[in-house]
C-alpha cells in the first residue's frame, strides 16, 4: 500500500503515539542489571550508536572533573520500538553533544539504562523510554 | 537492525511449513482439504468467561482451501497471567502492592482502534483472578521476587533477558510494542511473533502428538477449526535446561515440562479475535486454569522489524559482573 508522504507520517506517528500510551513496557532484567538508586547525567559527545537487538546501544565520550574521557554506553529501547517512536539510523551521529539521563548499571562501569535524551539546548530527542522500561516518570 | 519485507517473510514462513513440518513429526503433509468443519453457530471457548459475542453475526472470509481468514498483522492486548500479590521492579513504576500487574492490561481511550470492552481479560479462571499455583511454587516465585533486584544466579533472571523463547502461550502476550503475523496456506495456520522471530507452525490435521521425550521451546501444536474459532492444543513444552522451569511472565510465574495448553482463537470481527488459553500444569498449579484477551489488527502499514535477540544482548553479561562485584565486595 502506498500512502503520501504526509499520510505515512501521520500513521506512523500515530502509531508511535499509541504504543506509547499503552502502559509503559517492562524491562526483563531492569532491577537485576540496573539500579533504581542511582541516576546519573552524563553530558558528551556521541561515538556511535548500536542499532541492535534486543535494545539498542548509544556510546559518549564523558569528559570528567578530573579532566579524563569516560566513554559511557547508554541502552535505550529495542530498535523497532525506536522506530516506531520515529527514530531513524541518522537521528544521531558521531560528535553530536547530547546530555542523557538515566539509571547506572549495578556492575560498576560506565554504562546505564537512558531514560532521556537531549541536546545541550535542551531540545528532547526521545521522552520517555517505554521500550527501555526505565523507571516512568511524569515526563 | 535491518528492515525484512513482508513478502520475503511471508515466502520465508510459508516456505518454512513445507521444508520443516514433514520431517518433525515424520509425517506427510495433508493432501487435499484440512480438517475445517462448519458448525452450525460459530463456537467460543469451553473453559471461563466465553469470549463475548458481536451483537451481529460476522462472516469472515475464507482463504481458498476453506479456512476462516485470520491472515494479516496483529497486536496483543489483555492478555496477563493475572494479579500479582507482589512483582520483580521491572522499572516500570513503584513495585510491590496488589493490583501491579505482570503486564500491561491498559490501553488509552484515545488509541488508533476501537477495542471491544466486552471481551474478557486477564485470569478469568480461577474467579479471584491469580493463577492457582501449588504451595511449593507460589514459595519459589516469592523466593525469586525476593532475590530478582541482586539475583544470586541467573535462575533468578526471567529466562526471556536471556533471549530464550518465550514459549507457549507467553509468545502471545510479550510485549506491547511487537506485532504478530498470521498466515494460513492449505492444512496450516502460521503464527509468527516479531519478538525473536518465534514462529508456531499448526497443523490442521489429526497427526499424532510427538513424542513424549521430544520437548521443544514452542511445543508441538494442533489446531482445528469450529466456526469462526481455532482451537490450539499444545504440548510437549521445553524448559530452559540450566534452571528446569520456564517464566510465564516476567514475575517468576513457573512453567514445567509437563504445560499443556488449548487456546481458542475466535474472529469476533475484521479487527478482533478474541483469545483464551486454558493452561494445565500439574507439576506447578493445583488446577488447570484460563487467561483471556485479544489480537488487535494492526494499522494498515504495519511492518515487521528484525528482532534478532541475541544480535546484542549485553543484559546477561552486565547481570554476571554486577554478581561478580557484588561477591567480591563480600570477601
Amino acid at each position: 500500500m502506498s500512502l503520501p508522504v504526509a499520510q505515512r507520517t501521520f500513521v506512523v506517528a500515530a502509531l508511535a503515539l499509541a504504543l506509547c500510551q499503552m502502559s509503559v513496557a517492562a524491562h526483563h532484567a531492569f532491577s537485576a542489571e540496573f539500579d533504581r538508586e542511582k541516576p546519573v547525567k552524563v553530558q558528551g559527545k556521541v561515538t556511535k550508536m548500536e542499532w541492535v537487538n534486543p535494545h539498542a546501544w548509544l556510546y559518549l565520550d564523558v569528559v570528567g572533573d578530573d579532566g579524563k574521557t569516560v566513554n559511557w554506553g547508554i541502552e535505550l529501547g529495542a530498535p523497532n520500538a525506536l522506530v516506531r517512536r520515529g527514530w531513524r539510523t541518522d537521528a544521531v551521529k558521531a560528535g553530536v553533544d547530547l546530555v542523557i539521563e538515566g539509571y547506572q548499571a549495578k556492575n560498576g562501569k560506565s554504562v546505564a539504562n537512558g531514560r532521556n535524551v537531549k541536546f545541550p539546548d535542551g531540545r528532547e530527542l526521545f521522552v520517555g523510554s517505554a521500550g527501555t522500561g526505565a523507571p516512568s516518570d511524569s515526563k | 537492525m535491518s528492515r525484512t519485507s513482508r513478502p520475503f517473510i511471508t515466502l520465508l514462513i510459508v516456505g518454512g511449513v513445507l521444508a520443516t513440518s514433514a520431517p518433525i513429526t515424520g509425517q506427510q503433509a495433508p493432501a487435499g482439504a484440512p480438517a475445517v468443519s462448519k458448525p452450525a453457530a460459530p463456537a467460543v471457548s469451553k473453559p471461563g468467561a466465553p469470549a463475548a459475542r458481536p451483537s451481529k453475526p460476522w462472516t469472515p472470509k475464507r482463504t481458498p482451501d476453506g479456512q476462516p481468514d485470520l491472515q494479516g498483522y496483529w497486536q496483543t492486548q489483555g492478555t496477563s497471567t493475572g494479579r500479582q500479590d507482589r512483582n520483580i521492579d521491572l522499572g516500570n513504576g513503584k513495585p510491590g502492592g496488589d493490583g501491579f500487574w505482570a503486564y500491561g492490561t491498559g490501553w488509552s481511550s484515545d488509541q488508533q482502534r476501537q477495542l471491544p470492552n466486552n471481551l474478557p481479560r486477564g485470569v478469568i479462571d480461577p474467579p479471584d483472578g491469580r493463577v492457582p499455583l501449588l504451595p511449593w511454587a507460589a514459595a519459589a516465585k516469592s523466593e525469586i521476587i525476593d532475590n530478582a533486584e541482586n539475583p544470586r544466579s541467573l535462575a533468578d533472571v526471567d529466562p526471556h533477558a536471556r533471549c530464550l523463547s518465550s514459549g507457549v502461550p507467553r509468545t502471545n502476550y510479550a510485549l506491547g510494542y511487537v506485532g504478530y503475523q498470521f498466515m494460513q496456506s492449505p492444512g496450516y495456520v502460521v503464527l509468527y511473533t516479531e519478538l525473536s522471530h518465534q514462529t508456531r507452525i499448526i497443523p490442521l490435521d489429526d497427526r499424532p502428538h510427538l513424542g513424549k521425550d521430544i520437548k521443544l521451546f514452542l511445543g508441538d501444536s494442533h489446531g482445528k477449526w469450529e466456526g469462526n474459532t481455532l482451537t490450539v492444543r499444545t504440548k510437549n513444552l521445553r524448559v530452559p535446561a540450566s534452571t528446569g522451569f520456564g517464566w510465564l511472565d516476567m514475575q517468576a510465574t513457573l512453567y514445567s515440562d509437563q504445560l499443556e495448553v488449548v487456546e481458542t482463537y475466535t474472529l469476533v470481527d475484521r479487527d478482533t479475535i478474541a483469545y483464551q488459553a486454558v493452561v494445565t500444569d500439574p507439576k506447578v498449579a493445583s488446577r488447570p486454569w484460563t487467561m483471556a484477551g485479544m489480537f488487535i489488527r494492526a494499522v494498515d502499514d504495519y511492518e515487521v522489524y528484525e528482532y534478532a535477540c541475541h544480535e546484542g544482548n549485553k543484559a546477561i553479561t552486565n547481570i554476571r559482573e554486577s554478581i561478580e562485584l557484588r561477591n567480591s565486595s563480600k570477601k
